[in-house]
């Protein structure tokens, strides 16, 4: 039976060779995280490689009493809110072809709004939305996460959560709304 | 293996993850930094709630004097206060109790904080800590001694009195004369050995009186022990 990623995680406090397990598991899904947040993938790769040295270096720090992914998604919300604001992007954030194409592919959820919505229109929202909307709806619906994961990533309470999707997504309709208008 | 997982296997194969003890001591360090922030709120706050009990609440009554009033609140200190609960809250936010629960810390945060003036209280540590000799000009100045001049009138012990004027003699000894005219507003009767509070201009030891009041404030606090190590008026 493999081990659970919070064994393999103190694990690694003793011998380095136990976080490659972590490293395939997790490599991709942060990466794919990190490019929706800040809509480039190149840089999203270098993000990923950082995010990844800081979760190795701090790896004592980890409190097994949390859920792993939870704690390397948090590092990686910290690494991208950073970039933002060093970078200080647009409000929009044009996503690539590339990226496109894995939102589509990914998440059950996300693609039953995807048939039933414009893809195109929901593409150019998400682009559009606040950064703290797109990431709520990133991990509710792209990562899968619950509500509490949700909360230990973002630091905000599990109440929050809810409202605050409820909100994103209303902010999404609005935006969808809005850029239909225009187009007509 | 792909491309990107084999670069962060490249990158973390020069790393040493940070010892336990590292973040034993960042741990223990924040911790020690809270307990002292939380010990400062509760003795703040038995300077602020001391001062409200003093505060001659009476001035609201009438508009005219609302600002006096609303000047001579302990502002400093309740903004200090306030400033140390954020840092509380910043520093403690992250424990996850508390940001899954935000109302679970609020609520802890005003719990301890009420029960630790309390237990301060009762057991006369705020009494300990006003009496301390780096600390007594502090609270000469806001806390426990309580500043006459901070206040939006003048409170003394009525020495005279006379048909247009009264005499008193405030908390530090200085003798203040009352001059009264037809305008002032004076409570029913005024004697000698009576605690006073007297709102009015002021000029030179002399109180153009517009009110006149009779003093509600308390000899003794909390524990029953006289306030300070001065003689209350």
């Amino acid at each position: 039976m493999p081990l659970s990623d919070e064994e393999l995680a103190q694990l690694c406090r003793q011998d380095s060779k136990h976080f490659d397990p972590l490293v395939t598991r997790y490599a991709e899904k942060i990466r794919r995280y990190i490019a929706r947040l800040i809509g480039n993938w190149q840089e999203a790769e270098d993000l990923t490689q950082d995010v990844f040295v800081k979760t190795f270096t701090n790896i004592a720090s980890f409190n097994p009493k949390l859920k792993f992914s939870s704690w390397i998604y948090r590092i990686a919300h910290n690494e991208s809110v950073n970039f933002i604001k060093k970078n200080y992007r647009h409000r929009i954030v044009e996503f690539s072809d590339e990226i496109k194409n894995k939102l589509v592919d990914h998440g059950t959820n996300y693609r039953m709004i995807l048939e039933k919505e414009n893809t195109q229109a929901i593409r150019i929202g998400l682009a559009k939305l606040r950064h703290r909307d797109r990431e709520i709806i990133e991990l509710a619906y792209f990562e899968q996460k619950s509500y509490l994961e949700i909360a230990d990533i973002l630091r905000i309470s599990v109440n929050s959560v809810g409202s605050m999707l409820n909100r994103a997504k209303k902010n999404l309709k609005k935006i969808i709304a809005k850029n239909d208008q225009i187009r007509r | 293996m792909t491309k990107l997982e084999d670069k962060i296997k490249h990158a973390v194969q020069d790393k040493k993850p940070k010892p336990k003890s590292y973040f034993v001591i960042q741990n223990t360090l924040r911790e020690i930094i809270v307990a002292i922030l939380w010990l400062a709120c509760v003795v703040l706050l038995g300077a602020i709630i001391y001062l409200l009990q003093y505060f001659p609440w009476r001035v609201f009554i009438r508009p005219r004097f609302f600002l006096h009033g609303m000047a001579g609140l302990p502002w400093e200190l309740v903004f200090l206060a306030a400033l140390l609960i954020v840092v509380l809250y910043f520093l403690t936010k992250n424990i996850s109790t508390f940001y899954r629960h935000r109302n679970i810390l609020i609520a802890a945060l005003v719990v301890s904080l009420l029960a630790g003036y309390f237990i301060a209280e009762l057991s006369g540590l705020n009494e300990t800590i006003a009496k301390a000799k780096p600390l007594k000009p502090l609270y000469q100045q806001y806390g426990k001694f309580i500043a006459p001049e901070r206040f939006p009138g003048t409170i003394g012990e009525i020495t005279s009195v006379s048909e247009n004027q009264i005499t008193l003699l405030d908390q530090q000894g200085n003798e203040w004369t009352a001059l009264i005219d037809d305008r002032t507003k004076m409570p029913g009767s005024l004697a000698v050995g009576k605690r006073i509070i007297v709102i009015g201009a002021i000029n030179n030891h002399e109180i153009k009186a517009q009110e006149i009041g009779e003093f509600a404030g308390r000899r003794g606090f909390g524990n029953g022990r006289p306030a300070g190590p001065r003689r209350m008026y």
